[in-house]
């Protein structure tokens, strides 16, 4: 009866997880280039109790049988699903349409990114909102003066000259991606390396978030009966135990 | 759990700061040379906790890590200097910049502050002034005898010399240019100041490589795209909402955990 109290604590525990994912996920529900992580729910449920037999000259290990203890959370694969393009008409704002990444040198590394509301440095670096550079295939982008133009390809152009194009990076499904913050990604293994993409990029628009609110939360609804239900158990857990304790047993 | 709260109230105020800026665009939205300004939100950094985890191979519960975020912050409000739109005026002073540019103005404390709002005129003495009475940089003197004063494209302050009639040239008006002229800072009066982001002014004229042309008898109207305002609003204002549900839910499953020990 105290394995099951744990069990209906580890609840507890696990909702309060899958609550603070969903906080943050539905905070950058407005958050151009965010994207929503999944959380999925792990049901330990392979767990094999063994007891120990007496054997000729050793003791023996052997199954009793699987018991189903807790519930877990796991990290799901953060959603790269495609987020509504929305029109700013700032020329240095560029949106990705189609699988792929920007990529940012940050003082930590490579970087990788969704959210495109990029601006020009006073030595007429392309960059982040937070100064980090936008890289292209050479490199940094250095953009001259003049009036900066993109092309779906992603080619930077000047004027009429082609400057360099945005290097957008791509991961198989086999990458697991990590986020750092400032709407950037790394992959958790970090001898990961990109493949080249070749989405759409369009210039003047941003892509929102792609949290889906009204998914989000249907899910904070039924996180908070989940908690319930697990308090509720507690509570019926211990009135249980108090009979156990207090009643059973007792000699009048 | 309290964590949760504090990511709430990251919404909030990542909200908030968006709506004060919307309602400031707004209220902005017929002055002229007016640029539009935004807070732009990224997500906050993230932290891994410990969680227990089922290795499927070893049927043990084995440590993992779960990524937490910290809610949305604000990571910068950009300027967006985006050409307005250029209505006609019938006085010659109201000037629009075509393109790329600032007016240089001389502040009364002596630092030059630059904007693009053209809505000059003379005062007493003849010099021109800009809406708020502040000087150009590089003043213009205007003397009382003259008639017909016109600006020209390259910002060539041209008059009439009664006496002679023939025309004559007060002065040129030179725009400042910026490496970034996201990074300037707001000083109000529609006026801007250069900083390390935005890199010192480089002065030219009027029409060359680089700068605008300058049109007389025309004022650039604020670039605030009003129909974008508010969709933004509306956009923040849920967020707003959903950020406050985020904190209600949480409570409540406080609240919960309070009663379990009774």
């Amino acid at each position: 009866m105290i394995r099951s109290v744990y069990t209906a604590g580890q609840s507890l525990v696990a909702n309060t997880a899958r609550q603070l994912r969903l906080s943050n996920n539905i905070t950058n529900v407005a958050t151009p280039g965010y994207r929503q992580d999944v959380t999925t729910n792990g049901y330990f449920d392979g767990l094999l109790l063994s007891a120990m037999f007496p054997g000729e000259g050793a003791v023996r290990e052997g199954p009793i049988g699987v018991l189903g203890v807790q519930m877990g959370v796991q990290n799901g694969p953060i959603s790269l699903e495609q987020g509504p393009l929305q029109e700013t008409g700032n020329p240095l704002d560029m949106a990705i349409f189609g699988d792929g990444f920007f990529t940012v040198q940050t003082s930590t590394g490579l970087e990788y990114t969704r959210d495109g509301r990029f601006s020009r440095d006073p030595n007429g670096q392309l960059i982040t909102l937070d100064g980090s550079q936008v890289l292209g295939n050479n490199g940094p982008i250095m953009l001259p003066t003049g009036d900066v133009s993109v092309t779906e390809q992603g080619d930077v152009m000047v004027g009429d000259r082609v400057i360099d194009r945005l290097q957008l990076a791509s991961f198989a499904p086999t990458v697991e991606l990590k986020k750092v913050g400032f709407n950037r990604m790394q992959p958790v293994d970090p001898t990961a390396t990109s493949g080249v993409a070749t989405p759409r990029i369009q210039a003047g628009f941003v892509e929102g978030s792609n949290v889906d609110l009204s998914q989000s939360m249907v899910e904070m609804m039924s996180v908070y009966r989940a908690y319930e239900v697990a308090s509720r158990t507690v509570q019926m857990l211990d009135r249980t135990m108090s009979l156990s304790v207090q009643q059973v047993g007792q000699v009048r | 759990m309290a964590g949760i709260l504090g990511i709430g109230a990251s919404g909030l105020q990542a909200q908030q700061r968006r709506l004060d800026l919307i309602a400031n665009n707004i209220a902005n939205v017929d002055t002229p040379g007016y640029k539009e300004s935004q807070a732009a939100t990224q997500d906050d950094t993230y932290a891994a906790v410990r969680i227990a985890a089922v290795d499927p191979e070893q049927h043990a519960i084995v440590g993992a890590d779960f990524w937490l975020g910290q809610g949305v912050q604000v990571a910068g409000t950009p300027r967006y200097f985006r050409q307005g739109a250029v209505d006609p005026t019938q006085n010659p002073l109201d000037l629009a910049i075509i393109g790329d540019g600032f007016f240089p103005i001389r502040l009364p404390d002596g630092n030059v502050a630059y904007g693009r709002d053209g809505r000059f005129n003379m005062d007493p003495q003849g010099n021109l002034v800009n809406a708020s009475g502040n000087l150009l940089d590089t003043n213009i003197v205007v003397p009382a005898n003259v008639t017909q004063v016109s600006v020209d494209a390259s910002g060539n302050v041209m008059a009439l010399d009664p006496t002679t009639g023939q025309p004559q040239q007060l002065g040129t008006i030179q725009l400042a240019q910026f490496a970034n002229s996201q990074g300037l800072e707001a000083i109000g009066g529609n006026l801007f100041r250069e900083t390390v982001s935005s890199g010192p002014a480089q002065l030219g004229q009027a029409g060359t490589a680089g700068y605008g042309q300058i049109m007389s008898g025309a004022l650039e109207a604020s670039n605030v795209d009003l129909a974008q305002q508010f969709t933004r609003m509306m956009e923040a204002q849920r967020a707003y909402q959903a950020a406050a549900r985020v904190i209600r839910t949480t409570d409540d499953m406080m609240g919960l955990a309070n009663a379990m020990p009774r």
